[in-house]
């Protein structure tokens, strides 16, 4: 019997030991964030544990509090790579009377000196940050089903691509790494949607975004126009070949389907990337086309 | 002695009556509307300086998880109730107010009602959940106003029957100074219940916690105090900060900005949290900005964690933050106390007096000396008293309300000189009579 209950302490014991077995939590996550606990990353879930041996990688433009098992909080906002260990030990008993005093008495002495008046403007800003590579107006409209929505890079990614209907109910959601995805048309959630709503934003800061784009799939009869004229074109239209596709960006943007044109030129772009005649036609097509 | 005690006495006395003529004079508010000064730190507290800056840190509530509802429409907020009461969480707190302003019920004036689809899901989630707290609102009837009595709630709106039928009803009245939702608003304190007619309301917080643990709830509510301080234990303000400009700068409004779990909208929907967090926690679904990191107002207070302490600033914490940190308060039996009014009517009443025959020693002892020291010894006091309130706050959450204090140590100089110029008067004319008198039966002797 008395085996049994010191038993039970033990196990008790060890039981305590192990709920404690964590030097932080996640507090909150914003961006772009990973652990790595053995030897894979992965993405950081708000309330996951964190061993003494984890580390963290934390991307630009995003965010991670934690919190130490002690109960103190921690924030980190600089991009770069963190052992758990080396923030356990960043965590102390929290300053002294003294320093507190201190230094609510310096900072609030040098907090005027140190100003600059001119930091806020008086203006706003509002979306198009992202530059997407689409047309507006009459010109938004597609052919083919695979539609291929490219940007501008120059705001770092990971980004999302968020996909609404008319009545901005979203629709579909996906991560992208690079600056381009092809947006399948003829998936189920498409089939009643005759207007599809894209907008492009900064996974980090959804709030740099491109403002939402609106396409819409070509009118059945002009389809039947331009079907008899691709029948033709022959087997040039469905060929894989580059220059067939390079003179099917030609038809496209002639026939003002831009945005397949768009996606043939970048094809060609793919295939032959150290051509640099195809990337000057490009250019020349985006500034015609008002898409840069 | 006993003579410089009563004298003491009567300048204590005076002192006060002094200090009554003065509040029944900045009673009128004459000089209100060209007193900007006033006005900027009308809302100031010194205690507010302890809470801000100087008080211990304090840590992470890991009982309470705040998860945003951004810009969800009812169908959205119903999907995040179903998601998460899946984990069993021990309370679902939603803090918004679903019903129709008013009670008019048309779909001008209630746009809601034409969702449908949304409302019947968001019932049903609450439904199924079984243990979610929605938020009613106390309110005012004209005729009470009319009568003058301008702090008493008299009726209670509701969320829609569909919703308030299936769950528990709490108010979210905080207590503010403003006049209706988007004014600017400071909360120090709040209401834990509320009495109208035979029904007993409980505040948001104060069901949350109930459900959480009744027996801690109960003992809170035991002190039976009619307005409660909220020990604000810290913030959920995560900032955004894509300029790398604004990440050397501590451009935060507090100096706690993440003390509770938080959960932003989208990661709710993409899975990037861990279930088992919700698991007998209170999960509280509100407004903590359109993402992590929107400069939103809409329904931001103003709170004594805010590192400025006085004149304009920026809000600083959602209101379903608030309600996060009165329920943190209660479970953690981190109340704040006050001192009783005749408490703070005897400090004030002993140190003025103490103050005046310290005064009468040395104007007796070192007459030359007197106006320096007596000055001296009078912005000691001041600035004693100050770091006294501070400290003790920052330190053991108890308000010591020294104001009464303050005023008589800022008048005692003063009316001490004024009282002692009286006093001479008096006694001077009380003496010329004496010697008339003397001089005048003198010369009727001699006559």
């Amino acid at each position: 019997m008395r085996k049994i209950v010191i038993g039970f302490f033990v196990f008790l014991a060890s039981f305590n030991g192990y709920s404690q077995d964590y030097a932080f939590k996640i507090l909150a996550v914003k961006g772009t964030t990973q652990v790595k606990s053995g030897t894979s990353w992965q993405p950081i879930k708000t309330g996951l544990s964190l061993q003494p041996k984890d580390e963290l990688k934390i991307e630009a433009n995003s965010y991670v509090a934690l919190v130490h098992k002690s109960g103190s909080p921690l924030q980190l906002k600089e991009q770069g790579t963190y052992k758990v260990a080396d923030l356990a030990s960043k965590v102390g008993p929290g300053n002294s009377v003294v320093s507190k005093y201190t230094d609510f008495i310096l900072s609030s002495n040098t907090a005027d000196a140190r100003k600059n008046r001119m930091a806020a403007t008086g203006s706003v800003t509002r979306g198009g940050e992202i530059k997407i590579f689409l047309p507006k107006g009459k010109s938004a409209v597609f052919l083919n089903p695979g539609v291929l929505i490219s940007w501008d890079d120059s705001k770092p990614g990971p980004y999302v691509l968020v996909v609404k209907d008319l009545v901005d109910t979203e629709l579909a959601r996906y991560d992208v790494e690079g600056n381009s995805y092809v947006l399948n048309t003829q998936e189920a959630i498409f089939a009643d949607v005759a207007i599809i709503s894209v907008e492009v934003q900064q996974k980090s800061n959804p709030s740099v975004n491109s403002g939402p784009f609106a396409i819409k799939k070509l009118p059945t009869a002009d389809e039947k126009r331009i079907s008899g004229l691709l029948k033709e074109m022959g087997n040039t239209a469905t060929s894989e070949d580059l220059l067939d596709k390079f003179i099917m960006a030609g038809f496209y943007e002639k026939n003002m389907l831009i945005i397949d044109a768009n996606k043939n030129y970048l094809e060609v772009i793919k295939l032959a990337p150290d051509v640099p005649e195809f990337k000057e036609a490009y250019k020349d097509f985006l500034f015609r086309n008002k898409l840069n | 002695m006993r003579k410089n005690i009563l004298q003491a006495a009567a300048i204590t006395v005076f002192v006060f009556g002094m200090m009554w003529v003065v509040s029944k004079i900045t009673d009128l508010k004459l000089f209100n509307a060209f007193d900007p000064i006033s006005q900027a730190l009308s809302d100031f507290e010194l205690t507010d300086y302890a809470f801000s800056n100087l008080r211990p840190d304090p840590l992470v509530d890991q009982r309470i998880v705040v998860v945003n509802i951004g810009t969800l429409n009812r169908a959205g907020i119903a999907q995040q109730i179903s998601t998460i009461s899946q984990y069993k969480p021990k309370a679902i707190g939603l803090d918004v107010y679903v019903g129709c302003e008013g009670g008019l019920r048309d779909s001008i004036n209630c746009p809601a009602l034409l969702d449908t689809l949304g409302n019947l899901l968001l019932s049903n989630a609450i439904q199924e959940a079984g243990n979610v707290v929605i938020v009613s609102e106390l309110l005012q009837k004209k005729q009470t106003i009319m009568d003058g009595k301008y702090d008493l709630l008299d009726s209670v709106q509701y969320s829609d029957e569909i919703f308030k039928d299936y769950a528990y009803n709490a108010y979210a009245n905080l207590v503010t100074d403003a006049d209706y939702q988007d004014d600017v608003k400071l909360c120090r304190s709040y209401m834990p219940s509320y009495q109208i007619g035979d029904q007993t309301h409980y505040a948001f917080a104060t069901q949350l916690a109930m459900l959480y643990d009744s027996t801690l709830t109960q003992k809170f509510l035991n002190r039976k105090k009619r307005e409660e301080l909220i020990n604000y234990r810290g913030n959920i303000e995560i900032q955004d900060t894509r300029a790398t400009l604004d990440k050397s700068k501590k451009t935060s409004t507090t100096n706690y900005p993440v003390y509770f779990y938080a959960v932003d909208v989208d990661q709710l929907a993409r899975g990037e949290v861990l279930g088992e967090l919700f698991t007998n926690s209170i999960v509280l679904l509100g407004y903590l900005g359109n993402y992590f990191g929107h400069p939103a107002w809409e329904d931001k207070y103003f709170t004594p964690l805010n590192k400025k302490v006085a004149g304009r600033a920026n809000p600083d914490m959602f209101g379903v933050v608030v309600h996060a940190n009165i329920i943190a308060m209660i479970l953690s039996q981190d109340y704040v106390d006050e001192l009783q009014e005749w408490q703070k009517y005897s400090i004030a009443i002993i140190l003025c007096f103490f103050t005046v025959l310290l005064f009468i020693y040395i104007d007796e002892k070192y007459p030359r000396w007197f106006d320096a020291a007596s000055v001296g010894i009078q912005i000691l006091q001041l600035i004693l008293l100050s770091l006294l309130i501070m400290e003790v706050y920052a330190w053991s959450s108890f308000k010591l309300d020294l104001t009464i204090t303050l005023a008589s140590t800022a008048l005692v100089g003063p009316c001490y000189d004024v009282f002692k110029s009286m006093q001479n008067e008096i006694n001077f004319r009380l003496t010329k009579r004496r010697r008339n008198a003397l001089k005048q039966q003198k010369e009727e002797n001699l006559a």
